[in-house]
């Protein structure tokens, strides 16, 4: 497994491997894998959260509108930074997965700053800030899109290779659509 | 936090920058000239404000400055492009016809590259596009990551009358650009050995390669070569997300392109920019129409994507900017907003004023949130040489605009420059400014940087301060150049050696309350600022309809 090494090199060993371990898929991800894998946490804190905001509203009536405001900050983690992350990790343009990421924290934090010091939500937030770090932390071990590069395995009829061009031609292509390595 | 409400988000929206309607746009795609029109295509995500389905938007405009947003023009419907319509680039063929490649993530993730051309090459607002039945025509080839394989370029041609194009991609941790020739878009040779490469780069993406002159100030189509002739590398570097480039010398016999600087080779960090501000995924083209290159670039969202999601769009392009070589430094490119903006400028006024140090004037314009500012700087001669002629001022050759405090910073020599989008009581506002220092040999040391850390007083906006040292010779006065169009700011110093684009969310510097001021914050100079402020009209930019077009709007 990749977790330990990928987690040394977030700001949250310990958090990171716990978070991994309690996914089954974990043991077995790529770099890629095990982003998608935080990001699931990322998509499950927003919706515990923003359940959460939901009863304060009934317990905390006086808060409504730094509550309107988390309510707006959350849905967008899960309408817009999480599906954008997990759309651009799975395509291998981890920057815009990144922009996701990052934006998760931003809008958690915002949250809790519209309760001018007495958030009911601080521990949840931390939650969200820390996470997000740490997933953050996974783009930037320049792994990511470290796919297997096509080369030397691939059957020689794959493709017509010699070796000064490359000619690439239809049918081979469609021949070979079905392959895991492209 | 800040409560954004609907009032200060719509005051975001630009007025004379190209953006789509409504929703997310990144790369600038195949920018061409046909038949009339400028072509502009675009990366798009037609259902939110955050990047995601991906297809090619597309608009068209007489001037590069008005623009009529066309249907989108091409859509993941194939195999080849099932999971993303990607950036691509067009060439014009000897028979003046067109094609366009560009990238396609496949039904599992594999980048390749398509070719599309103009289903009907009698209308000139390339309506329909055609994909090719034998795409994809480039698979990632041995050793090249399924996912490290993108962005075409425009091809060019060789001196054995071949197409070449080149295609970033990485090996480990090292950018390098591919190189393919073609006689017929469809197959390609690829070479064995690499335009360009750069070890601890990363992925390059949207690899741009052209001819500069050495000594005119046109611009060169893509294919021109010769003795006269430096070739530019532009590469964005995926890692960090800067548009990086380097002049050089092309060799059309072995494909391969060479550093004047290897020190400040593509990609390195202390190199080149296009833009030291927020500037990426750019492209240039030739503009045949009026012989000169042109530069795109994608300009993204600070703010948070709550806030793109509330207000309902996101990015916007740079003003399109003419590139060519510095024929004095010969070192850098020179960048200037096309001519055509002028076109937008309404009343105009003219200042002349001396500052002291520790000052700051409004200037008095009226509304300030659509400006083009023209300015000269001369720092008073006795203070210059007192400056100079005191042995205890230390040569600073490590000042930077980003670590050494910003517009509040004082110094001798600096910051001194213009404080746009502020208000009244500036609790808001950037400051775009130069910064001089002694140099090595009591050389002028000249800095210029935008710092946008005040620009708002919400928190969730990212607020750099931004800058680099920019190139002024003998006998130049300091003169910038900036453009204000609420949320965007564009600033050109030294006739456009060095550029700095920001993003900035003011929320109490809008509407009417957004002013203009003058500061001074050196502590030892005497300023003397001659500029003139033009308000900017809106550019007219909007959905096409036959009455625009002069022609049927089909279906």
């Amino acid at each position: 497994s990749i977790i330990e090494p990928t987690c040394k090199e977030t700001p949250d060993f310990n958090l990171c491997v716990s978070l991994l371990n309690s996914d089954p898929r974990g043991s077995s991800a790529d770099t890629s894998g095990l982003a998608l894998i935080l990001i699931d946490k990322i998509k499950g804190l927003a919706t515990k959260t923003l359940n959460e905001i939901n009863g304060l509203y009934k317990k905390r009536p006086e808060l409504k509108r730094a509550l309107d405001e988390c309510s707006r900050r959350y849905k967008t983690i899960l309408n817009a930074d999480v599906p954008e992350a997990i759309e651009a990790i799975s395509k291998g343009v981890p920057k815009f997965g990144e922009d996701g990421v990052i934006d998760a924290g931003v809008e958690a934090s915002v949250c809790q700053g519209g309760f001018n010091g007495s958030s009911p939500l601080t521990s949840l937030t931390k939650s969200m800030q820390k996470i997000s770090n740490v997933t953050r932390a996974i783009f930037y071990s320049n792994s990511i899109v470290k796919e297997e590069a096509c080369g030397s395995s691939w059957p020689s009829l794959a493709l017509n290779i010699d070796s000064k061009a490359c000619v690439v031609s239809l049918q081979n292509i469609q021949f070979n659509r079905g392959r895991t390595c492209w | 936090a800040f409560p954004w409400n609907n009032t200060i988000l719509s005051w975001q929206r630009t007025a004379f920058h190209f953006q789509p309607e409504k929703n997310w746009m990144n790369d600038p795609n195949g920018p061409l000239f046909y038949k009339g029109w400028y072509h502009f295509f675009y990366q798009y995500n037609p259902n939110a404000a955050v990047w995601g389905d991906i297809v090619w938007g597309h608009a068209v405009s007489k001037d590069l400055i008005h623009w009529l947003y066309l249907p989108i023009a091409m859509v993941p419907d194939q195999w080849y492009d099932a999971n993303g319509v990607w950036t691509g680039s067009a060439t014009f063929l000897d028979d003046g016809s067109i094609v366009m490649l560009y990238t396609g993530s496949t039904d599992e993730f594999v980048q390749v590259q398509n070719l599309a051309y103009p289903e009907d090459p009698s209308d000139p607002l390339l309506l329909k596009w055609v994909k090719f039945s034998g795409n994809p025509v480039l698979v990632p080839p041995p050793g090249i990551g399924a996912k490290d394989f993108r962005d075409p370029t425009t091809a060019w041609k060789t001196s054995s009358g071949k197409w070449r194009i080149t295609i970033g991609s990485k090996i480990n941790r090292t950018g390098i650009s591919l190189i393919y020739d073609t006689t017929d878009f469809k197959t390609y040779e690829k070479h064995e050995t690499l335009l360009h490469q750069v070890p601890n780069t990363g992925m390059w993406e949207c690899v741009d390669f052209y001819p500069v002159s050495k000594t005119q100030l046109n611009g060169l189509d893509t294919s021109v070569n010769g003795p006269d002739v430096k070739h530019v590398i532009k590469a964005s570097m995926d890692d960090t997300r800067i548009d990086h480039y380097a002049i050089g010398t092309y060799d059309d016999s072995n494909a391969t392109w060479v550093p004047d600087n290897p020190s400040i080779d593509v990609g390195i960090s202390t190199g080149l920019r296009y833009d030291y501000g927020k500037y990426y995924a750019s492209k240039t083209f030739y503009d045949q129409n009026k012989g000169r290159r042109i530069l795109w670039g994608w300009i993204g969202e600070s703010d948070s994507e709550a806030a793109d999601v509330q207000k309902g769009w996101s990015s916007v392009q740079g003003i399109p900017r003419t590139v060519v070589l510095d024929t004095r430094t010969h070192k850098n490119l020179v960048q200037w907003p096309v001519e055509e903006i002028k076109s937008l400028r309404l009343s105009s006024k003219k200042f002349d004023m001396t500052i002291g140090p520790g000052t700051v004037v409004p200037v008095d314009v009226g509304s300030a949130t659509q400006l083009d500012i023209e300015a000269e700087f001369e720092i008073k001669t006795d203070d210059l040489k007192l400056f100079f002629d005191d042995d205890s001022v230390e040569a600073d050759n490590k000042f930077s605009c980003e670590t050494n405090g910003g517009s509040t910073a004082r110094g001798a020599l600096g910051p001194f420059g213009f404080s746009v989008l502020a208000d009244e009581g500036l609790s808001e506002q950037t400051p775009v400014y130069f910064y001089v220092t002694k140099g090595k040999h009591s050389k002028l040391n000249t800095v210029f940087c935008t710092d946008t850390s005040r620009s708002t007083l919400a928190n969730d906006v990212v607020k750099p301060i931004y800058g680099s040292f920019v190139p002024v010779l003998k006998g130049e006065k300091l003169t910038m150049r900036i453009l204000v169009d609420h949320s965007i700011v564009e600033g050109f110093a030294q006739g456009g050696r060095s550029c700095i684009t920001s993003r900035v969310y003011p929320t109490k510097a809008i509407y009417g309350a957004t002013k203009l001021f003058l500061f001074n914050n050196a502590i030892d100079a005497t300023v003397t600022a001659s500029f003139t402020v033009w308000q900017m009209n809106n550019a007219f930019i909007h959905p096409y309809s036959s009455d625009d077009l002069g022609v049927p709007s089909s279906t």
